[in-house]
């Protein structure tokens, strides 16, 4: 490298360029440059001109207003991993029977509504949202009649003329209901299901016609 | 007593501490505002330019490594930066022009102060830019929009005019001591 001018040599002796500067680079290793910067800068005076800054608390609201990227990058990573949990086991925080995230979605997502209408029920419908490939449905209602005391509604799903018992419920406060179900045979040769009143839970067959009823159609044929 | 951290381990405590910016900014804002003042910025400008300097030191306090040079150099390189950006956008389209009068002497009593005072504001804010805030003669070039050749014809001259006023004053003044050190021969760095 050639020998810098006189002003570089200022320049890389004020010690605030990087030292992988090759203006400081040369300077470092050439004695006679560190000679000529030496007597350059004996001439200037020691204190460097300052002024009155404006005061910190204005750049630091301005400052502050940016988020580091760190922070940004660690609040995604924190979001997707609480998406994950959430996903994974929130239906499972929510109580009571409930499937997996990834069954959760197949349902949401892939699933099928059949709405049960009132049959000997005065008014009021639930809606199923069923899935065969999880084996899991969704029944939520907001419109339930309330229940006589001792009684119990429960979920049928319905073979043909075989019943086979899949939930026993009461209706919530203003007669709603959301709860999750299972078919452990993946509603494979479930035709239709039906709500029924019962007396009493844990009996064998329905005592009484449905109080709603929908047709589920059968599963969907494998291809 | 907690002894003042220095100014690397403050930088490289930023994104832990944010707080230590401030601290920073107490040490560094009034020489980087000079050096912006000195450059040609306009005085109603400096603080937006400063708030951008530090705003930028702050988001990327991370990629600070000690091992390519101080903290204040690397801060200095980004205020550098950002100094050459602004006057490119607001330069005037005519021709670099003098903002204004000089800065006020640092607080130097010696005979070097002969050798700024012998110079024209326009060579002294040269000298300034290159000493104080490691301005290469090309990044002098770029700031002020003037062709190398111009700027190391200014700085040529300026120089010879610094070396024979303080050869002057040095032979007219007194040595109280002849076993004393020169005075024009002391050697003293920058101070933040």
């Amino acid at each position: 490298m050639k020998h810098p001018s006189d002003l570089d040599l200022m320049a890389a002796a004020s010690g605030l360029r990087p030292t992988t500067d090759p203006l400081v680079r040369h300077v470092a290793t050439c004695h006679a440059c560190r000679a000529r910067a030496h007597d350059l800068t004996a001439m200037m005076p020691s204190a460097a001109p300052v002024i009155e800054p404006p005061r910190w608390s204005h750049v630091a609201d301005r400052v502050g207003a940016f988020p580091r990227r760190t922070t940004i990058r660690r609040a995604a990573w924190a979001a997707l991993a609480l998406m994950l949990v959430l996903g994974v086991w929130g239906p499972k925080l929510a109580g009571g029977p409930a499937p997996w995230g990834p069954q959760a979605l197949s349902v949401l997502t892939m699933g099928r509504t059949v709405t049960l209408r009132a049959v000997q029920a005065p008014h009021g419908a639930v809606h199923l949202r069923w899935d065969p490939v999880s084996g899991w449905a969704l029944i939520t209602s907001n419109t339930l009649p309330p229940l006589p005391a001792g009684t119990v509604y429960e979920l049928w799903w319905i073979h043909g003329t075989q019943h086979v018992r899949a939930a026993i419920f009461r209706p919530g406060p203003g007669g709603r209901l959301s709860m999750w179900v299972r078919s452990q045979r993946n509603f494979r040769g479930v035709t239709a299901a039906g709500i029924t009143r019962e007396p009493a839970p844990g009996l064998a067959a329905p005592t009484a016609p449905p109080q709603y009823y929908g047709s589920l159609g059968g599963p969907p044929a494998k291809s | 007593m907690a002894h003042p951290r220095d100014d690397e381990t403050l930088l490289a405590a930023v994104p832990r501490e944010p707080d230590g910016m401030a601290e920073l900014y107490a040490r560094w804002a009034p020489r980087l505002g000079a050096m912006m003042r000195t450059a040609g910025i306009p005085a109603a400008d400096i603080p937006d330019v400063l708030q951008g300097v530090f705003v930028e030191i702050w988001r990327h306090a991370g990629r600070f490594d000690a091992r390519r040079g101080s903290a204040g150099a690397w801060m200095t390189q980004i205020a550098r930066h950002r100094t050459i950006d602004f006057l490119r956008r607001h330069r005037p389209a005519d021709e670099w022009r003098d903002e204004g009068a000089p800065l006020p002497d640092p607080d130097d009593r010696l005979v070097v102060q002969a050798g700024l005072r012998a110079l024209d504001p326009r060579e002294r804010r040269l000298v300034e830019l290159a000493y104080y805030s490691g301005f290469s003669q090309r990044e002098i070039a770029q700031l002020w929009g003037v062709p190398l050749g111009t700027i190391k014809t200014w700085s040529r001259r300026a120089l010879q005019k610094m070396r024979r006023a303080v050869t002057d004053e040095g032979a007219d003044d007194p040595q109280p001591d002849s076993h004393g050190p020169s005075r024009t021969n002391r050697r003293r760095r920058p101070s933040p």
